[in-house]
């Protein structure tokens, strides 16, 4: 095609041409890193935590009265509480639970298949609960049974329990056999029997293979100074479950206050790096696309401008409307290539600075080829008024002020 | 001479406003977003307490388990916090000018005003020292002393946010307040204090508010109270947790920041104290690992922890990338402005201006149009600092430690002129090469 007249266009304003060229590549570098963080932000806090999270509410109780220091007066509570949260219109579930899932955090602790060498130890986060968990969360049993009214301990302290444990943990401790029926060591000396394995629950602890190793005890009677459920809402029912659950609670003793979140609420605090993180760089990548869109069409329009008597020129000589607006694409699509080259291996330095210094995200493939055609994408849009401009252009043009 | 060329600059910025308000807004835009980067990062890592922050050290010793490495640190480390076996025997030190332990215990308040309902709180459980050391400044009364520290007395001293509540911003020292089951006597009222970050504890609240109430720290012993430990806490080994004050005396149990004021030239003593006391430890039966204890100044103790993590480092890189993008579209668009009004320059140049002055002038502008970009830019930076700050959930900050201040003013500035002259050097040297004949000619 026209690469000729292209190139000869191009070479009578080399300044010009250098700028965008630098430009895009500047543009394509930090684009590309900036995809990269993007999608593993959204991706870590998009993924599936395997919990009903829309119909979740959390509810954290933090008593004072006198009757709490006695230990039955706070197991009974805790059976008149479920009963009362489990009769509320629009409660499809309720548990105790302890500490929040996706909070960020929490409590964990080291564990081992009993008898194993402790450099077999692996981290896992652990929760205590009772016989609801898996309803409550909508968690999904992949082997053996769910917790028992009988697996709650009477008594505090260290004693063998029966647990739940997540595959991801399973399959860390008993590579390749069925953890239903083992026993595990955590940090005190009595081992637990593994009575289920629930398929998935993620929770955000810092990042690495822990997140989704969980351990779920039995729990055993309430502390003193706190307390902490969660209720899971019929489809549609949040809100209204959300309404009632203070009135209920203090309705069945008052002496506490009551503190009812949404479990979205507690996870965006639990991700709240992350969704700065992810906010800060898509504000950054889409301001940056729009100044160099901005900058590709104001050339553009400039050298249309200054072009227009060759346009005429070209158009009165034969060429058709098309041929001019292939010019302007083509010639757009030659510059976006250098400078997308050129900004390619910027990427690929920034990328090795930030990930090494600033705990960026290793760039990839795919995603580096969807950054390069969005950078085209955005260059052909920004060029297309302009050429369509130049394409209307008259070839009568041609004869006049000549 | 500077005069004259600063008012031809203007001139020549206001003969083409449509282009000129461009470039203005191009400089605004690409010195916004790296101005409030910058600025949330200055938050991040500012030295929270300038005039001793090299005498105060973080005080690590390693008991944890030898089997494995403790799992929020960097390799090698010891654990992040210390027991309180450990701070017991820590303290005794007469080496630091001051020291303290800084712990976190919840307990209720029962205000004495009844139409207050009770609420519960976690409160910074302190030595004596605390306050001296941190310079921590009063409103009404003080701290308290050494010897409140050992008995422990029924002291509390009050942040200025709980007075307000609780006495409406009374002076409520010698009135009495009970928290848990017993009634503390109010020694001190805080002023205004909120160190950012909150360097004493940045384990569990470093972009947070100072708690409401600072007690005694063994006032945690006195179990009838109920004060129960609060925030991160890491153990190992089975100590059974059957009478607590027993669990706190002996379970490698690992809940406190310790800190130390001690001249520089007085570490290496201390270190020596230390190693003695971790072998010390080691003939009880405790401190399995090689004698491996950290004494780490607080500004490295800030980096240590990543109280600035890393990657808000890395935003600003990319900000200040996006930045120099923004200089390559200004280069193009003021090249376009000075060539258009090459007409004007060959005149100039027609009538004796040296290539130097035209250059000098060029520049100027640059910098003018820098400069009032740098103040658009400054606004911008507020308004996304203000609009970041309410999005921001508690846990990284609240809504007032992000704004614009006169740091910000500063970087925007900086960054403006630095901008207007990077991007505009090759514009005014073209603009200086413009032949007068050939304007001339075409006049």
């Amino acid at each position: 095609m026209e690469i000729g007249p292209i190139l000869r266009a191009m070479a009578r304003s080399k300044t010009k041409v250098a700028l965008l060229v630098l430009e895009i590549a500047f543009t394509t570098a930090v684009v590309l890193n900036c995809l990269a963080m993007i999608v593993a932000q959204r991706d870590r806090i998009s993924r599936p935590s395997g919990l009903d999270e829309a119909n979740l509410l959390t509810v954290a109780i933090r008593p004072w009265g006198e009757a709490f220091q006695e230990v039955g007066f706070r197991r009974e509570l805790v059976t008149r509480d479920l009963a009362a949260l489990r009769a509320l219109p629009g409660v499809a579930a309720a548990t105790r639970i302890g500490p929040f899932p996706l909070q960020g955090g929490g409590s964990s602790s080291l564990f081992k298949p009993e008898g194993a060498p402790d450099s077999a130890k692996v981290r896992a986060p652990v929760y205590v609960s009772d016989a609801h968990v898996l309803s409550t969360l909508g968690l999904e049993l992949a082997e053996g049974r769910g917790l028992e009214d009988g697996d709650l301990p009477e008594a505090p302290g260290p004693q063998a329990l029966n647990c739940l444990i997540t595959q991801d943990l399973a399959e860390a401790l008993f590579p390749g056999e069925s953890a239903v029926g083992k026993l595990i060591q955590g940090g005190g000396p009595f081992a637990n029997t593994v009575v289920g394995v629930v398929r998935r629950m993620v929770t955000p602890y810092g990042g690495g293979p822990m997140e989704s190793r969980i351990v779920i005890n039995p729990a055993g009677p309430p502390p003193a100074t706190f307390m902490s459920y969660m209720v899971r809402a019929q489809p549609g029912e949040l809100d209204r479950v959300f309404g009632a659950l203070d009135g209920a609670l203090v309705g069945v003793e008052p002496a506490r206050v009551v503190e009812v979140r949404a479990l979205a609420d507690v996870k965006t605090g639990g991700y709240a790096f992350n969704l700065f993180l992810a906010g800060a760089l898509e504000t950054i990548a889409l301001l940056l696309l729009a100044v160099t869109a901005l900058g590709i069409f104001g050339v553009t329009t400039f050298s249309v401008t200054q072009r227009t008597k060759q346009i005429g020129t070209r158009r009165a000589l034969g060429a058709s409307r098309g041929a001019i607006l292939r010019h302007f694409l083509l010639e757009n699509t030659l510059i976006t290539a250098m400078g997308a080259t050129l900004g390619l291996l910027g990427a690929f330095a920034l990328n090795v600075l930030l990930v090494t210094k600033f705990d960026g995200t290793r760039l990839e493939l795919g995603l580096v080829a969807a950054g390069l055609l969005l950078i085209w994408l955005v260059g052909v849009a920004a060029t297309a008024a302009p050429a369509r401009r130049a394409s209307l252009l008259s070839p009568a043009l041609a004869t006049r002020t000549v | 001479m500077l005069l004259y060329y600063l008012r031809l600059a203007a001139k020549s910025a206001l003969a083409t406003p449509a282009l000129t308000a461009l470039t203005v807004g191009a400089i605004a835009l690409g010195v916004a977003v790296p101005t409030a980067l910058i600025s949330i990062y200055e938050v991040f890592s500012r030295d929270p307490i300038p005039a001793k922050s090299d005498r105060l050290f973080n005080v690590r010793v390693d008991n944890w388990d030898p089997d494995s490495q403790f799992f929020d640190v960097r390799p090698g480390d010891p654990p992040k916090q210390i027991a309180y076996r450990d701070l017991r025997g820590l303290i005794s030190s007469e080496l630091p000018r001051h020291r303290t332990g800084v712990g976190g215990a919840g307990v209720f308040v029962f205000p004495e005003d009844e139409k207050i309902r009770p609420y519960r709180t976690i409160v910074t459980l302190a030595h004596a020292d605390f306050f001296p050391m941190f310079e921590v400044p009063f409103r009404y009364g003080g701290g308290w002393s050494r010897a409140d520290d050992e008995r422990p007395a029924r002291v509390v001293v009050l942040s200025e946010e709980a007075n307000e509540r609780l006495y409406g911003g009374a002076d409520s020292v010698g009135r009495r307040i009970r928290l848990g089951t017993e009634s503390f006597t109010i020694v001190g009222v805080l002023d205004r204090y909120r160190p950012v970050p909150m360097y004493y504890d940045v384990i569990n609240n470093s972009m947070g508010k100072p708690r409401q109430f600072f007690v005694p720290f063994d006032t945690i012993r006195e179990t009838a109270i109920g004060l129960g430990v609060a925030g991160d806490t890491d153990s190992w080994g089975n100590f059974p947790f059957t009478d607590p004050v027993a669990f706190l005396d002996n379970a490698e149990f690992n809940w406190i920041q310790y800190w130390v004021e001690l001249p520089p030239e007085r570490v290496a003593d201390y270190e020596s104290f230390l190693s003695s006391y971790a072998a010390s430890q080691r003939q009880l039966g405790r401190f399995p690992k090689p004698d491996n204890h950290r004494v780490t100044p607080l500004m490295e103790w800030m980096s240590v922890r990543e109280v600035a993590p890393p990657a808000t480092r890395g935003l600003v890189v990319i900000s200040l990338l996006f930045l120099a993008v923004c200089c390559l579209n200004l280069t193009g668009l003021l090249l376009g402005k000075f060539l258009a009004r090459s007409g004007v320059l060959g005149v100039h140049r027609a009538l004796g201006a040296p290539r130097s002055s035209i250059f000098l002038q060029r520049l100027l502008e640059c910098e003018l149009i820098g400069a009032a970009g740098g103040l658009v830019g400054l606004l911008l930076a507020a308004g996304g600092l203000a609009l970041l700050g309410r999005s921001l959930p508690p846990g990284i900050g609240s809504p007032d430690l992000f704004g614009a201040n006169g740091f910000s003013l500063g970087v925007a500035l900086a960054l403006a002129l630095a901008a207007g002259l990077v991007s505009g050097i090759y514009p005014a040297w073209r603009a200086c090469r413009i032949p007068p004949a050939i304007q001339l000619k075409l006049q």
